[in-house]
């Protein structure tokens, strides 16, 4: 049997421990030193307890943190699940009642279906967002709107894919993003809301009539960028497009195999006291014949201290539009101009005027007065009921008088809120 | 102008500076802890005004642009800055997204209180991951500041021990203006922080003879314990768990959802049953309905921000809570409501 290395240090001791005991009795020490002795093994053993008992008062305390963690973590809900990676839902409808003095018709034609005069649950819209992988992002948005009285006709309103750094060199050059797929291009500000995002019932008549009854929704590739900065509180933000032409008023008779090329700059600049200023410049063109170009300015005091009862907006977007199209008006002008006041926490008061040439009326003008005022009992309901009187060199618009009511409500997950409104 | 500050010192033979990291943050509390801990190795610059709503900033671009420069991103979490994302979105910034190191949630590892058993908007804007103003109650910025700390080390692994060491420095100072420093000294801030997480710092501070030695907040706030307190918005929840106040109803109906006249003379009426003295709010809302409360039963308002920054003299954390504890035990000491 081997002897293993901790017996092996104590038989030296064994064998000397009657030699040590006789040398100890032989001496005995005064009683004094041996107080002295037994005070110095007294603390020596003090020392020790406590030693030992601010050991175990740390274990207890890792203990008790570790212990604090788990039940940290077991009151929180499970940070994965098999839905995880499922995209973030959220479910928007938008119902409008209207009343008219005449016949009003869709798409203002009087050769399609009527819609005055009636309540429309005018679409329902489907948002999905997730995360794809760590340099891109994905957005779907599906639209189940009503196409006639009706009638209801799924479509999709975007689908892209936003990458936010480029993969070749893992990172984004003047915090570059490209949007690639279906979207809603920048050109100017309200074309790039959702219907239930607006201020208003409608999109501005003025961007009716160039990109279409429901704004400009297009496929192609676009990259938003940072230009250099003119000051401390100011951002110059570019936009360059790439996108099929065609399918919207002012590319006329071309077809979406045109490619059309959209570039947009705007300036932001905030004031120190919770008011900021936007201002955009766009152009769209598709090929030599076809032209937009557009202004866009939104003004926004929305103080800091009771910033959720009280704010104004004032903005507005301008419109022109140079063709060479013998289905279309050679040049046609448009502007709109609105401003909202918030009074309390969810009630808001606006009015918006427009006034256009008809593109594809030449010679024809249209104005537009409106007023509104919005209600939300939260963030996630909303009604509004407005007026609106027109003026038009187009006979049946002419004198025409309506009103309207608007009930927008959204649920899932709490949609972040967009730039420029204030809910 | 750059190359001549680089330069000149390296022709005098001087060592180079070397530039600060910046660290952009949501709230102004979040920019005070990262210069706690970051010291004069960080440029931290918050993103919400310290005088708004922590819940609604607009996701400007303006915001965007100074996202797109940050080294370190520092949210609080808890679904409190949902416009945080937009504004991180928006700044084309691949370092700061979600998941990357440069990327920190404060409030990881804050026990959460008010997390919600059922989770519906027929709550009102309830928050799923519990009430995200965990900054009111100070020994929970004790753990944001470690998050913050082990973000900077990430991001600047050179210093790390510079950031452990002001870390420390940061907490110990916590513990010193939350019990004070001489039971601070006797007890040591480790145990007296579990015993008031326990909620049994009184207790046992009684059974060991100690209650004198208490100093700091809690000791000025002492005249808050028990008290009932009306608040707007259920912000001050790890505020009352800290200092002992009773929160037994608040001026809105539901979380974000704004009181009704119904709601406003139910308030009343408890506010004359408890004998109310203060009704708290921050800063950021209407006082109209306050103003209402005071009105009906001469209790005191009492406005203050939650956020450093929001007033003149509230250039750190440690001065936020000050103020807050001054101007509540000034209005729970005050003359008894009139009617």
């Amino acid at each position: 049997m081997q002897t293993s290395p901790r017996h092996r240090s104590v038989v030296p001791f064994l064998i000397a421990l009657p030699y040590l005991s006789a040398h100890s009795s032989a001496q005995q020490p005064p009683e004094s030193v041996d107080n002295a002795a037994l005070q110095k093994k007294l603390e020596l053993l003090q020392k020790k307890q406590d030693a030992d008992l601010a050991d175990l008062r740390s274990r207890i305390e890792l203990l008790e943190d570790e212990l604090a963690r788990v039940r940290a973590s077991a009151d929180r809900p499970p940070p994965q699940s098999l839905g995880v990676f499922n995209p973030a839902i959220t479910i928007g409808g938008n119902f409008l009642a209207r009343s008219d003095d005449r016949p009003v018709y869709l798409d203002d034609d009087p050769t399609q279906a009527r819609i005055g005069n009636r309540m429309s649950l005018r679409e329902m819209e489907l948002d999905f967002r997730a995360p794809i992988d760590p340099w891109a992002d994905g957005v779907l948005i599906l639209a189940v709107a009503e196409e006639a009285p009706d009638e209801y006709a799924a479509e999709l309103e975007e689908g892209f894919v936003m990458l936010k750094k480029l993969p070749f060199s893992d990172s984004a050059p003047a915090g570059l993003k490209l949007q690639i797929g279906r979207f809603r291009p920048a050109f100017g500000r309200m074309n790039t809301l959702h219907l239930g995002d607006l201020p208003q019932v409608s999109y501005p008549r003025a961007l009716q009539n160039v990109l279409g009854t429901e704004g400009l929704a297009a496929n192609g590739v676009s990259g938003h960028f940072f230009l250099p900065k003119p000051g401390e509180q100011d951002t110059l933000q570019g936009t360059l497009a790439f996108l099929d032409g065609g399918n919207l008023p002012v590319a006329g008779t071309q077809s979406s195999s045109d490619v059309a090329g959209l570039a947009r700059v705007a300036w932001y600049h905030d004031y120190e006291d919770g008011r900021d200023l936007e201002l955009g410049t766009s152009v769209w063109t598709s090929g030599a014949q076809h032209q937009l170009y557009g202004l866009d300015w939104t003004y926004r005091w929305k103080p800091y201290i009771a910033g959720e009862w009280k704010s104004f907006l004032v903005g507005g977007e301008l419109f022109q539009a140079e063709t060479d199209d013998s289905t279309l008006a050679g040049s046609s002008t448009g502007i709109d101009v609105w401003a909202q006041h918030q009074f309390d926490q969810g009630l808001y008061a606006g009015a918006r005027f427009d006034w256009l040439e008809e593109l594809d009326q030449p010679g024809a003008e249209t104005s537009t007065l409106g007023a509104f005022v919005t209600y939300y009992t939260t963030e996630f309901l909303r009604f509004r009921v407005g007026a609106e009187h027109t003026w038009s060199d187009v006979a049946w618009l002419d004198g025409l008088d309506s009103i309207f009511l608007e009930v927008n409500f959204i649920y899932g997950a709490h949609p972040a809120h967009p730039y420029w409104v204030n809910r | 102008m750059n190359i001549l500050c680089f330069l000149i010192p390296v022709l005098l033979g001087s060592p180079v500076p070397q530039p600060k990291l910046r660290v952009v943050t949501t709230l102004g509390v979040l920019a005070s802890l990262t210069r706690e801990v970051g010291g004069e190795r960080v440029d931290a610059e918050a993103l919400a005004n310290p005088q708004q709503d922590p819940h609604f900033v607009q996701p400007r671009p303006t915001l965007m642009e100074k996202a797109r420069a940050a080294d370190l991103f520092v949210e609080l979490g808890m679904q409190l800055e949902l416009w945080a994302q937009k504004v991180v979105e928006g700044s084309g910034n691949p370092r700061i997204q979600p998941g990357q190191p440069a990327r920190v949630v404060a409030s990881t590892g804050v026990t959460a209180l008010e997390l919600p058993r059922e989770l519906s908007r027929e709550w009102g804007d309830v928050h799923p991951y519990g009430n995200p103003h965990v900054w009111l109650d100070p020994l929970n910025t004790k753990d944001m500041a470690a998050n913050i700390a082990a973000g900077l080390e990430a991001v600047d692994p050179a210093h790390k021990d510079e950031y452990e060491a002001n870390l420390k420095r940061f907490q110990e100072r916590i513990d010193e203006a939350l019990f004070g420093a001489e039971l601070v000294k006797q007890v040591g801030g480790k145990m007296l922080t579990r015993l008031a997480r326990q909620g049994r710092l009184t207790e046992w501070l009684a059974q060991k003879q100690l209650e004198k030695s208490l100093g700091g907040w809690l000791a000025r706030a002492a005249p808050l314990a028990g008290r009932p307190v009306v608040t707007y918005h259920k912000s001050w929840i790890y505020f009352a768990e800290r200092f002992g106040l009773k929160l037994p109803i608040e001026i809105e109906e539901k979380p974000g959802i704004p009181p009704s006249a119904r709601h406003r003379d139910a308030v009343v009426a408890l506010m004359q049953a408890q004998k109310v003295h203060s009704v708290l709010q921050e800063v950021f809302y209407d006082e109209g309905a306050a103003n209402y409360l005071v009105a009906e039963t001469g209790a005191h308002k009492v406005s203050v921000p939650i956020d450093v920054g929001a007033e003149a003299g509230v250039k750190d954390y440690f001065a936020l809570v000050d103020l807050w504890i001054d101007k509540l035990v000034g209005s729970e000491t005050a003359a008894a409501p009139a009617k």
